[in-house]
């Protein structure tokens, strides 16, 4: 990867950290019931499900690798990751691929529903469940509407998921 | 600083660093040929680019001490010196150190400031001392020539010249009357006043704003002074004051001083303190006032403190991760020829391209021969563009080999053995990644051969050996590897030394029944050294494995062959590039893997008699009477295989590390050459796997790491256990 995309990114990662907690738009996407939303600049492209290649030895949650024009591309399933039952794909299944820092991954989810406005007033911070619920990798909860928008906190979610104390982490996920 | 100062910054390193290298052979070819003023010239040529380009950059301490390297250098060139071993022995510790001395600028690491400062002394000492020697010589020849046409003493006058500012609207130029002082006398000591230079901003390109000082020595008298003055003496401010003679000794000192000084432009503080208007500790001072760049911005509200230190934070990592990468130039010098073939190709492939879309905007089902044709020739020209571009990536391995001469020597010196080395097959080329690679393993085999295996020249007369040991490097092309070797015809291995010592080391039990080849495999274990005495050279028992592990990690393998008393030969066989590996597709249930097929002995199906069990479970499958342990890559894997009896699958031999090992597949596919993918890039390392790659149809396979695979089927997986 050349200094320039490295550069840029380090730019989109910089400009996020101040964005998704002042509001500004959001991709929203639905798991089960549930509506999250993921800050717009760090989406790089939304793509229709297919087949991936298991990782060998990687916990549950890394559903495999794919190829992503030329570049290896590691896919998270966010359901297993969330410790949600997994459901079969359908043709609304979607990989929202997302920049991590210098890093490309792909997020199975069950469907895209909208990009949505949400302004710094209307975001609230992550409720705190003790230890019930595993909520670190929240930025806050976010209204639209009638709607309740989960903001990720990627950076953290995904990071996680693919370093090497992952398993501690999903064994939390397990618990919760 | 800038980044586009910081990428010419990038270049300057590349550029020094094929000077040094060009210095450096060059010295040492000039021991063997003292005399040789070409080579001298060349040396001189490379030195003086590096001390250019470095003050261009602001890099002083280096072009300053370059500075003193040519000094010496030009006194060589000129012969007022003549080349002998303690010179050319300095000449290249300060090359050393130079080296170093680019690297810390570079890296930012701290120099060594006590060998800088004693290595420059050196190098002052030895000129000076020349140059002294020289400059009594031509004064002794001026005062003869002069003593025997006049008949009377030499004078030296002191000679302050203000010319008028009109100097230059009338066509009249200082250096003309330079010229006419020198050629009256012995001119010396000339400083330049610049202190009425305005700046660049208010300064008249047509006024000459200059003036000097200077000293000439001359038997002639001060009227001839005078009238080389005269067109312009009325409205110059001259003064020629007559000093009493100076001792020899006194004057030559500071002619050497001055001549050592002007050739690059000093620094101001440097300039006021020779010129007596500051002292040292003012100076010294004065500097340490100098702020650094963050703190004038932050002071001038520019930037937060914060902000600073962020960036601070930046080029820290920068720093590190520059570091990190090791001596690694991210650039290429490429032949233009081939860059044109390339152009060439890529146009053949885009007219293929536009055939093929043409006709496929209007294909009927008579056409299919044409496509068929058409995909040929796409297919070739793919191929090609495929090998000239990677053969942009590669350099002659001379590269690799141009630091040997100089380490030879020194082990040579180091331990009093007469040794001559030499080199063939500079010219074969390989993967600049491989060739980055291979240095470190090759110095410590060539150091190896020289501190082990050649023995000292009494030694080697009594065997009946020539006095000088030869070691000889080699690197030829084999199959689709690069093979080099490396010879020495010292005393060889001692097979049963060798395994005294295994045993003694418990690397092997004396049960054991080896062959030769796993007895001399021992030297590569970690920990394994036969040497007696630890020497400052070798002998830790460290270095053979790294050697091993770190050709293995390149995908190529050693081997070693040796004669008792004959010599030794170590034989690296290195994959041509890293990007791109030969490999066997293989199946285990739906998934596809590549195995290495640099790794791949042989591959079998098994029969039922053949498999042995120890303790029930570890299975052994017997190969022309030898056993070997199987591994089963689904288990290894935790995938889902079509076969789980041995007897139905096939099973791969590999070998890794000298251990041999059966692994177990489904079924093989093929062998092709696959395109090496980061795993890394966007994930980590995952155990077993040496990487990525993209298969025919779109999708992705791994690369077996067969140690990997090893490590996992005896320990088992991290995540999994």
């Amino acid at each position: 990867m050349s200094a320039a995309t490295t550069d840029k990114e380090f730019k989109n990662f910089s400009r996020h950290a101040a964005s998704s907690l002042d509001g500004g738009q959001f991709l929203t996407f639905s798991l089960g019931e549930e509506l999250y939303g993921v800050d717009i600049l760090r989406v790089q492209e939304i793509k229709g499900y297919t087949a991936v290649t298991k990782i060998p030895n990687t916990p549950p949650h890394i559903k495999g690798v794919l190829n992503l024009r030329g570049t290896i591309v590691p896919i998270v399933e966010l359901r297993t990751k969330f410790g949600m039952p997994t459901i079969d794909y359908t043709a609304f299944t979607v990989i929202i691929v997302v920049v991590v820092q210098d890093k490309v991954m792909g997020l199975v989810v069950d469907a895209v529903s909208d990009v949505l406005d949400i302004e710094k007033k209307d975001i609230q911070s992550a409720p705190d469940f003790g230890n019930k619920v595993d909520v670190t990798f929240l930025h806050g909860i976010g209204k639209s509407g009638d709607k309740l928008v989960s903001l990720l906190d990627i950076d953290r979610l995904l990071l996680d998921s693919t370093g090497k104390d992952s398993s501690k982490d999903l064994s939390m996920a397990a618990a919760a | 600083m800038s980044n586009d100062f910081a990428q010419f910054q990038e270049a300057f390193f590349e550029e020094a660093a094929e000077h040094l290298a060009v210095v450096e052979e060059g010295l040492l070819e000039l021991e063997q040929h003292p005399e040789d003023v070409d080579l001298l010239n060349k040396i001189f040529r490379s030195a003086h680019s590096i001390k250019g380009t470095a003050g261009m950059f602001g890099f002083n301490a280096v072009a300053q001490f370059t500075h003193k390297m040519e000094t010496l250098l030009d006194l060589l060139r000129n012969r007022q010196k003549s080349v002998s071993p303690s010179i050319a022995d300095l000449l290249l510790k300060a090359t050393d150190c130079l080296k170093t001395l680019i690297q810390a600028t570079k890296t930012g690491a701290t120099i060594d400031d006590e060998t800088v400062h004693r290595l420059a002394g050196e190098l002052a000492s030895a000129s000076a001392s020349d140059s002294q020697a020289s400059v009594i010589d031509v004064n002794r020849k001026v005062a003869q020539s002069v003593s025997a046409e006049n008949g009377d003493g030499d004078r030296t006058y002191i000679i302050t010249w203000t010319p008028p500012e009109w100097l230059f609207q009338r066509g009249l130029d200082p250096l003309q009357t330079f010229k006419e002082l020198k050629s009256i006398g012995v001119l010396t000591g000339i400083t330049l006043d610049m202190s009425r230079l305005p700046g660049l901003d208010c300064i008249d390109p047509e006024k000459c704003y200059l003036s000097w000082t200077m000293q000439l020595t001359t038997g002639k008298d001060l009227k001839v002074i005078e009238s080389i003055f005269e067109f312009i003496r009325e409205d110059s401010m001259l003064s020629i004051e007559p000093v009493k003679a100076m001792g020899q000794e006194e004057y030559a000192q500071e002619t050497a001083a001055i001549s050592g000084g002007n050739e690059t432009p000093k620094q101001l503080g440097q300039i006021l303190v020779e010129g007596g208007l500051v002292s040292p500790g003012e100076l010294d001072r004065a500097l340490g006032q100098q702020k650094r760049v963050g703190e004038i911005l932050v002071e001038q509200k520019v930037v937060t403190q914060q902000q600073v230190e962020q960036a601070l934070q930046k080029q820290r990592q920068q720093e590190s991760v520059a570091q990190a990468k090791k001596t690694d130039a991210t650039s290429i010098r490429v032949d233009t020829a081939k860059i044109d073939k390339l152009i060439n190709l890529v146009g053949e492939l885009v007219i293929t391209q536009s055939m093929l879309s043409d006709l496929g905007s209007r294909f009927e089902m008579r056409q299919l021969p044409v496509l068929l044709e058409r995909m040929v020739e796409l297919e070739r020209n793919t191929r090609e563009i495929q090998e000239r571009v990677m053969s942009i990536r590669m350099l002659p391995i001379g590269t690799a080999f141009a630091r040997f001469p100089r380490l030879v020597r020194d082990l040579a010196a180091k331990t009093g053995k007469k040794i001559q080395l030499i080199l063939s097959g500079e010219e074969t080329e390989l993967d600049k990644t491989v060739i980055e690679s291979i240095g470190d393993p090759l110095t410590h085999l060539v150091r190896n051969s020289a501190d082990h295996g050649l023995e000292p020249p009494e030694e080697r007369l009594d065997n009946n050996k020539q006095e000088v040991g030869t070691i000889r490097l080699n690197a030829f092309h084999e199959g689709g590897n690069i093979c080099i070797t490396v010879e020495d015809d010292g005393r060889g291995l001692n097979r049963d030394k060798i395994l005294v010592k295994g045993i003694k080391q418990g690397l092997i039990s004396e049960s054991d029944n080896l062959t030769d080849e796993q007895i001399y495999s021992l030297i590569f274990k970690p920990g394994f050294s036969t040497a007696e005495k630890v020497s400052d050279l070798s002998g830790r028992g460290v270095g053979m494995d790294v050697v091993k592990r770190n050709i293995e990690a390149l995908g190529g393998t050693i081997g070693i062959k040796t004669v008792f008393g004959k010599g030794t030969t170590f034989t690296l066989k290195l994959p041509l590039t890293l990007a791109i590996i030969d490999g066997m597709t293989v199946r285990v249930g739906k998934e596809t893997y590549i195995v290495p097929l640099l790794s791949i002995l042989e591959s079998i199906q098994p029969k039922a008699e053949s498999i042995k069990t120890v303790v029930g479970k570890g299975e052994l499958i017997n190969v022309r009477n030898t056993y070997i342990p199987i591994v089963r890559l689904y288990e290894v894997f935790a995938s889902e295989p079509q076969y789980t009896d041995p007897k139905e699958a096939i099973l791969l031999i590999l070998e890794t590390e000298g251990e041999r090992v059966a692994v177990m597949v489904d079924e093989i596919l093929g062998q092709q050459q696959v395109v090496i993918k980061s795993m890394e890039q966007n994930f980590h390392k995952v155990e077993g796997i040496a990487g990525a790659t993209i298969l025919g149809d779109g999708r992705v396979g791994f690369i077996v790491d067969v140690r990997g695979v090893l490590e996992i089927a005896r320990h088992g997986s991290p995540v999994t256990a």
